[in-house]
Parts: structure tokens; C-alpha cells; sequence
């Protein structure tokens, strides 16, 4: 040892004598497997509390990359299961700590593996495990193929499990109805396994406090049901190939989200008894078959938030349901090939598929709202579709449209004739830096509608006067077009960054304030009608 | 010196070095076990640290007033973000002290139970530890030398998984 390395004498580890639990938070913090091993050779005291840290998490990708490309497969492999095999017996072999977590990620390519993540699992049953999760890899090419993993019978003694997750796994428990083994689980993450509707019935009744189920490309059951589980609050399905029929009966369900990845027709649902079941996820369903009718009345009687995410292929889509208050859409389909028969919806967001979904849940506005974030730049062909979209009888009342846009020809659009869409308020929020397009986008919008109020958002870095002076004077006269000459003046609100607004009663008070009182974030203007003595 | 409404309540902390600090009950209050002391009716007006030396003390009723001020998790969706973003900034600036300390606030924070600064200081080791070698960990733990495994098990240690000390 160097000299520098020295250990004092004097001076002693203080956080080993802090309780257990604070130093297993350290090596929280130390993932990799190479860290937990050199701190297991720090001290007698660390080389207990590495054995004795009850989180076991084996993943043979997270492991791989600490190693030099150098390293062969075979190699790689070696070490892998070696630290496995080290790792649980030296967990084994302490009486401290009983087994919170396993977790293994890899793939199995020769017996000698399967026999080591049996022999992990029988560890930490005993040892009393909350959370396990086993994820099988496909093997690499060329490798032997074993059969697929099979979990033993001993997992029904793992009683005090809380959450099991297992991907490409079998299970072919032999579950009776006898005394209930899983009193304690709340979450099913149960992905690409074997299964027979047989012990699938037997499992869910085996875990009568299950709170979330996720599952998905199963083998073996046409027919997913779940009954009784009185804490079933929400669930998750992929559908598989061979699914025909969905049953659920959980009285507290209040979230469903289903996906379609395969394309097929979809199974039939049966969920209606789900009384609390308000919020809806729909991924690649309904499929485009079905004419894109979605008649959520009868099917989902009491959704009120739905996130619907057709197939691109969908092209025209017809909801219909009375309890429905919350509906977004992910699609770039034609607004004009949509029907909504939702008479208590307050928030329709229409978004591309490359746009964020809001996940925020803010609260629903007081008037019927529609937001708007197409994919695709617009054009002058958009804006006659958002026309006749607003027409069909939904009523809304506001209009938020963040969009990016080229030049639109608006001389195009006037040649129609229709008049502007009335509404309360108009938001827009454009993806350019150029005054031009702005000026014809919001020349489009005007056609579009007639608003009372109109915010601007200018998120582009445009720091030109100038340009922007122009802009507000170009809105301004275009609002006022909108109206009988004289009846009607328009005030001016900016509201910068940091949420000051700064208030102008019209234009010229505005043109005329010191450049500095022009930062703003946004721009609002506001219709009034001008009172008799005011003129 | 007092900024606070007087209306709220007012907490007196002792350090071990006999320094008294006057805190706001509410910054008091991220100390789980001086709010289980409070709600007991077991705290006096003055209450006594006797292993928490002033430095440190000043350190936590730093942390405790930052954490208390910044508005909770389920408030208002946007306020949050930036509430979020700026308890960040602020822990790590809080963490850049030197070893000896922040085993002194790990050890205070464990005895006031303050859950979020154990967390920070026990990521803040983990940092100092990564990538180190195990003579490196031993000096910034200041591992003591009987402590040492014999000769014998670490060199079995270091075998079994010997890729781990390249």
C-alpha cells in the first residue's frame, strides 16, 4: 500500500455505526456490480452490509457494460452468473436482513443457468421476497435453445409478495383452491407467458387484494376475466392473438388501458359493469375495420377521460358517449372525418402522434374547449377542415391551436364563403420565427373564427420591434374588421415571463409606450364594445 | 431578528456547543422526531441537541428551511416543475461540503430523522465512491485499520470476482 493510501488509526468509519439501513442507502446509490464488489472488501463491517443488502438485481445487459468490448460472450456469461451465484449465497449465508427485492434480467442458454436462477429463487422465498421480477431474454443466435423457464411450484410460498413481474416465463402452477397464498400482492406484470385459463382463474383468486394487473401477449387464454378483486383499480392490456373476449368485474376500477400492436380486430369487452371505470386508454384500437365507430356508451358507460390512438390507417372516427369530459386524440386524421356525440365534453385535444401527450391532469376548463397540435405543418386546406369540424354541433367555446405553418394563402381561403366560427377566446401558439407566416396564420385563423379574445403566444425568439409592432397592429385591425365600424374597440394585454401584465386600452397607447414595456410572452387582445359616453 | 408573521410559532434548538437557534416551528417540523416531540407535548421551549455541534446544526436549520418554504408535491402541477428544479439546484449546492461534515449531518439528519437529507447525504458518499478503487474508499470513509478483513478473506474476496478490480 502507498504511502498516501494509509489508513489513521485514531479516526474511526463513523457511517458504520450508523444503523444498517442507512449504509444499504449508500450502496443504493451503487449500481454497478463492480462498485458493490470492491465495497465489499472495504472492511469486515461493509463486507456484512454487502451481504447483507437485500435488493438483488442481476442484469446481464447493466452488467455487460462495465466490461471492455474485449471480453468475450462467453466470458461475459461466466462472470454474469458467478456474481450471481457469489452474490445470493453470501445473501444466504447472513441472518440479518430477509429479501426485499430480485430482479433478473437475461437469457438462459445453458442448464447449468436455469439451475442458478432456480437456486436464486428458492433463496429468496425463504427468505421472505416482496418484489421479483424475471425477465427471460431471447438467446443470441446460434446458442442452444432451452425451453422456455418455467417457474416452479415454489413460488406459492412467497407470501409475502407484493409485486411479481415475469416476461417470457412459464407458469403451470398447480394452484388449488385452498388458503390463499398471495395475501399480499398488489401488482401483476405478467408479459409473453404461458398460461391456461385455468391457472390464470386461480392466480387472480389467489390474490385477492391485487391492485393494478398489467399483462399482455400471452399464450394459452382466449379468454382474460377477472372477477371479485374488490382493490382492482386499474389495469393494462396488450392484446394477443388468440384474445377474443375480455370480461372484468372490479368495483373499483377506475383505469383501463388497452393496446393493439398486432393489428388484429381487437376481442370483445365486457367492462361495463365497471362502474368507477372513468379514465380510458386506447392504443391501436378500435382497429380500422370496424368503420371507426366507437360507441362508447354502451361499452364504457361511465368514461369521462379517454386517450384514443387509432392506427394511422384509421382515417374517420365517430365517438359517441354522454358521460365523456376529457377526450384526447392522437392522430393526424382529417378533422373534418370526425364525429363527436359527446354532449358533457369540455376538453377535446387533438395532437399528432409526435407531439407529447399531456399527461398533467389540469383541471377541465368551464367552457367546451379544443385544443390543437397537428403533426404536420399547416395549410389553407387545414383551416376549411377546422372550419367544419367547429360547425358540427359540439359547441365549443375556445380554441387553443399550437402549430408550425408555412405561408398560407389566405386570398384562397376568402374565396369561400364562410363566415367565421364565433367563439369566446382563441389561443395561438406558432412554431415561426418569420412575421410573415404569422401574419397569414393568424389572417387564417380569423377566418376561421371569430373571437371575442385572441392571446398570441410568442415563444419564437423573435426580438425585432419592429417586425412584432407590426404584427400586433396587422392583428389588431384585422379583429376589429370583424366587427361593425366603431361599435367595438380592442385592448391590449401583455404578459411577460414573469407573469406581470402590463394593460393598454388600445393600439396607440401601446405603440407609443418605451420598447421596454414590449417584453412579452404573450399578447392578448380583447374585444369590448364601446359604451355611448365613451365615444 | 424576525421577517416571519408573528403569528407563527417559534422553536428553540441547543446545539451540543451550548449555541441556541430560534427556527420557525414549521421548519422544525421536517425533523420527524422533533414533530413526533411537538405533537407529544414532550418538547420543552428550549429543545437540547446533545451530539449535534452548532456547525452542523446551522447546516440542517439551512436545509430544513429551504425544504419547508418550497411549496409540496401535489400542488399546482406548474409551480411545481420549477419548485422542483430549484430544491435541485439547492441540494446540490447544500452537498458541496467537505466528508467529515456531511458524515456529521448524516449523523444528525439520522438522529432528527429527516428523511430527504439522509437521502441527499448518502447519495452525496455514493458520488465521492464511485470509480474509486478500494484503498481510494477506505481513506474517504476513514475506514478504521483493525476493521480490516484478514489477509487471507480479502484475497478470496477479490478473487471471486476478480474482473471487479481491474
Amino acid at each position: 500500500m502507498e504511502e498516501n493510501n494509509q489508513i489513521v488509526d485514531d479516526t474511526t468509519d463513523r457511517i458504520s455505526g450508523l444503523p444498517e439501513f442507512i449504509s444499504h442507502h449508500i450502496l443504493s446509490f451503487l449500481k454497478s456490480p463492480k462498485e458493490r464488489v470492491r465495497m465489499s472488501v472495504l472492511s469486515k463491517n461493509w463486507y456484512a452490509l454487502t451481504a447483507s443488502f437485500p435488493i438483488l438485481e442481476f442484469d446481464i445487459h447493466k452488467f455487460s457494460e462495465t466490461f471492455p468490448e474485449s471480453v468475450t460472450y462467453k466470458d461475459l456469461r461466466e462472470r454474469f452468473f458467478k456474481y450471481v451465484e457469489y452474490t445470493i449465497s453470501r445473501f444466504s449465508q447472513q441472518n440479518v436482513t430477509s429479501a426485499h427485492t430480485l430482479d433478473i434480467v437475461t437469457s438462459l442458454e445453458d442448464p447449468t443457468e436455469v439451475g442458478i436462477i432456480d437456486r436464486c429463487l428458492d433463496i429468496v422465498i425463504k427468505s421472505g421476497v416482496k418484489v421479483l421480477g424475471i425477465s427471460i431474454m431471447n438467446p443470441s443466435q446460434g446458442s442452444q435453445l432451452l425451453p422456455m423457464y418455467e417457474l416452479s411450484d415454489n413460488i406459492l410460498s412467497a407470501s409475502s409478495l407484493t409485486y411479481l413481474a415475469l416476461f417470457n416465463c412459464k407458469l403451470a402452477l398447480s394452484l388449488m383452491v385452498d388458503a390463499v397464498k398471495f395475501k399480499s400482492m398488489e401488482l401483476l406484470n405478467l408479459h409473453h407467458i404461458h398460461i391456461d385459463e385455468d391457472v390464470m382463474k386461480h392466480l387472480f383468486m389467489h390474490c385477492p387484494f391485487l391492485e393494478e394487473l398489467c399483462v399482455g401477449n400471452w399464450c394459452g387464454v382466449n379468454r382474460f376475466y377477472v372477477y371479485g378483486l374488490q382493490n382492482l383499480q386499474q389495469v393494462r392490456i396488450r392484446f394477443w392473438d388468440e384474445l377474443e373476449r375480455i370480461d372484468i368485474e372490479a368495483p373499483n376500477l377506475w383505469y383501463l388501458c388497452l393496446a393493439n400492436s398486432g393489428g388484429t380486430r381487437g376481442p370483445s369487452m365486457n367492462v361495463a359493469s365497471c362502474r368507477k371505470l372513468t379514465t380510458l386508454d386506447c392504443y391501436g384500437y378500435p382497429s380500422p375495420s370496424s368503420e371507426g365507430l366507437v360507441d362508447l356508451s354502451s361499452g364504457f358507460p361511465f368514461v369521462e377521460e379517454l386517450f384514443l390512438s387509432p392506427s394511422e390507417e384509421c382515417k374517420s372516427l365517430n365517438i359517441s358517449s354522454h358521460s365523456l369530459r376529457r377526450f384526447e386524440l392522437e392522430s393526424n386524421c382529417d378533422l373534418e372525418k370526425i364525429d363527436i356525440n359527446a354532449p358533457n365534453m369540455l376538453l377535446f385535444r387533438c395532437k399528432g402522434y409526435r407531439r407529447c401527450r399531456s399527461l398533467k391532469m389540469d383541471s377541465l376548463p368551464a367552457k367546451a374547449r379544443m385544443e390543437c397540435e397537428p403533426d404536420d405543418f399547416v395549410d389553407s386546406l387545414w383551416f376549411q377542415s377546422l372550419r367544419r369540424f367547429l360547425e358540427k354541433k359540439i359547441g365549443f367555446k375556445e380554441l387553443k391551436l399550437s402549430i408550425g405553418a408555412g405561408l398560407i394563402d389566405v386570398e384562397e381561403l376568402t374565396v369561400i364563403r364562410l363566415s367565421p366560427y364565433e367563439l369566446d377566446h382563441v389561443e395561438l401558439e406558432l412554431y415561426t420565427k418569420e412575421v410573415s407566416v404569422y401574419e397569414s396564420v393568424v389572417g387564417a385563423v380569423l377566418w376561421c373564427c371569430r373571437p371575442e379574445s385572441l392571446t398570441l403566444e410568442s415563444n419564437s425568439s423573435c426580438t425585432d420591434i419592429e417586425e412584432w409592432s407590426h404584427l400586433i397592429k396587422f392583428t389588431y385591425e384585422k379583429l376589429l374588421q370583424q366587427e361593425d365600424q366603431g361599435k367595438i374597440n380592442v385592448q391590449i394585454m401583455l404578459t411577460s415571463a414573469s407573469k406581470t401584465k402590463k394593460h393598454f386600452p388600445d393600439l396607440n397607447s401601446l405603440l407609443t409606450a418605451p420598447p421596454c414595456d414590449w417584453q412579452a410572452e404573450t399578447i392578448n387582445f380583447i374585444k369590448e364594445v364601446v359604451h355611448e359616453e365613451a365615444r | 431578528m424576525s421577517t416571519s408573521s408573528s403569528s407563527s410559532k417559534k422553536i428553540v434548538l441547543k446545539s451540543a456547543d451550548n449555541e441556541t437557534f430560534e427556527i420557525d416551528e414549521i421548519v422544525a417540523l421536517e425533523s420527524q422526531a422533533i414533530k413526533n416531540m411537538i405533537e407529544d407535548e414532550c418538547a420543552d421551549n428550549v429543545i437540547p441537541l446533545g451530539n449535534i455541534d452548532s456547525k452542523t446544526l446551522s447546516k440542517i436549520i439551512e436545509y430544513c428551511k429551504k425544504h419547508a418554504e418550497s411549496p409540496k408535491k401535489d400542488d399546482n402541477a406548474d409551480i411545481d416543475e420549477k419548485a422542483v428544479e430549484d430544491l435541485k439546484s439547492f441540494d446540490a449546492e447544500f452537498a458541496k461540503v467537505d466528508m467529515p461534515l456531511i458524515q456529521d449531518i448524516l449523523m444528525a439528519a439520522n438522529f432528527l430523522n429527516i428523511d430527504n437529507l439522509i437521502g441527499l447525504m448518502c447519495r452525496t458518499i455514493a458520488d465521492r465512491i464511485k470509480g474509486k478503487t478500494p484503498e481510494e474508499i477506505r481513506k474517504i470513509l476513514n475506514i478504521n485499520k483493525n476493521d480490516l478483513l484478514s489477509p487471507e478473506q480479502e484475497a478470496k474476496a477479490r478473487e471471486e470476482n476478480s474482473w471487479a478490480f481491474d
